[in-house]
């Protein structure tokens, strides 16, 4: 159970990594909903369920339609570099 | 295991600090915005956990449970960020038709 | 490349900072902390879950001041986005997914209501449950969003009446344990009969504030992500 616990915790982190430094936006929306899912799973580990469906639904399912939804409304490139 | 979830708490901070920082995209400090509040979440969690604890939902009197406060401080916790993702965006959806971009170095030169 | 540095510099120093307050916070919360609620919960509440008890009984109006900013959440972006030019998403979806979400959506809108209603016998409750709700909404405005904003499962105006409705069905009840003798959204005080711990007619007031938040947050996000949708 330790080990595995640690396994999820240096899968988030790693994700989390990702999800900063991409350079794709696309890659960076979806590495958030894949992190909020991960973080679900943890909530889980410690005994809270309740916050675990909450997390599941709201983190890996509303934000990331949030997220999809300003990326197609502001159209911008999809790759960083504009500075 | 719970020091292990502390660290992981405390990279994922410094992980949304430096793309804070570093960005002027606004989805993308959105998105940062986002994993601090993860990390705060799994602190706050962390506090009522206990070792050999099971979900607190009364069944026997003879069972540890692990705390139940922090798990309702941190449900409405997740609503509410919910709502401050979706204005963050509206706001930036708004900006990008009045202004054409969405990266915060151009938006200094406000005219008016 | 200053920036990059004065990124690390700034992360590196928050995270010495949280190392410092997270380790020299001293020991957690009281251990007989969770005793305590474990054996006064089921007595006081007549619900099972401690979670729901604490949102809906201990914490009532707390639950009503989070709801407030979802309400004022979804009035901002209504403002935002004048709903007079709606826009759609520009994607074109495939047969599969269309029909897949047509034997998928009754599912879990099920799901949803069984959550709301079994908030205090079981894990979930009125935010879990209404979250799902709205998150149905979304996947049919995600999938079937041609036809604009007729073509939602419940109409808009509809949505507002709700939200508000069950908004006031959540003050209205506050103000009726008020007028039985007890504090505002109090439940056992008010001398409501909290029937056996574990059945569905259990809690005394807990089962209709959940539906009531239920319905308050569900629609209330969906309104949310149509004004998104709108802008």
């Amino acid at each position: 159970m330790i080990y595995a616990t640690i396994g999820l915790v240096i899968l988030l982190v790693v994700i989390a990594i990702y999800a900063v430094l991409s350079r794709s936006l696309v890659a960076a929306i979806v590495a958030v909903g894949v992190f909020s899912f991960v973080v679900s799973v943890i909530f889980v580990v410690l005994q809270a369920p309740d916050v675990a469906m909450t997390q599941a639904v709201v983190g890996a399912g509303l934000t990331t339609a949030f997220f999809v939804i300003a990326l197609d409304k502001t159209n911008t490139d999809d790759t960083e570099g504009a500075e | 295991m719970t020091q292990s979830i502390l660290i992981g708490a405390i990279i994922l901070t410094v992980c949304a600090f430096y793309g804070l920082i570093t960005h002027r995209h606004m989805i993308r400090l959105v998105i940062s915005l986002n994993i601090l509040d993860s990390a705060v979440l799994l602190v706050i969690v962390l506090l009522g956990y206990r070792e050999d604890a099971v979900a607190p939902i009364v069944r026997a009197a003879d069972v540890e449970y692990v705390l139940g406060l922090p798990h309702a401080l941190s449900l409405t916790a997740i609503v509410i960020s919910a709502c401050t993702t979706a204005l963050m965006l509206g706001y930036a959806v708004r900006v990008y038709r009045l202004r054409g971009t969405v990266y915060l170095d151009q938006l200094r030169r406000w005219r008016g | 490349m200053t920036r990059t540095l004065i990124g690390l510099t700034v992360a590196a120093a928050v995270g010495v900072l949280a190392m410092v307050t997270l380790w020299g916070s001293g020991p957690m919360p009281s251990a007989t902390l969770q005793i305590d609620y474990a054996l006064r919960v089921v007595q006081d509440t007549g619900a099972v879950n401690v979670v729901t008890a604490i949102l809906f009984d201990y914490r009532g109006l707390d639950t009503l001041g989070e709801a407030t900013v979802i309400f004022t959440a979804s009035a901002v972006l209504a403002f935002l986005a004048p709903r007079s030019h709606a826009s759609m998403l520009s994607v074109r979806l495939s047969m599969l997914i269309l029909y897949g979400i047509a034997i998928l959506l009754p599912f879990l809108m099920v799901f949803g209501f069984s959550t709301i209603i079994f908030g205090h016998v079981s894990p979930g409750g009125g935010f879990t449950g209404g979250v799902m709700l709205s998150s149905s909404v979304v996947i049919f405005a995600i999938a079937y969003s041609v036809g604009g904003q007729q073509s939602f499962v419940i109409p808009v105006l509809a949505k507002k009446y709700i939200e508000n409705g069950a908004m006031l069905v959540f003050v209205a009840i506050g103000f009726l344990t008020l007028g039985t003798g007890g504090a505002f959204l109090a439940n056992a005080a008010t001398g409501i009969g909290l029937g056996e711990a574990g059945t569905l007619l259990s809690g005394g007031i807990i089962p209709y504030l959940n539906l009531a938040s239920g319905f308050k947050v569900g629609m209330g996000l969906a309104l949310i992500i149509i004004s998104l949708f709108a802008e």
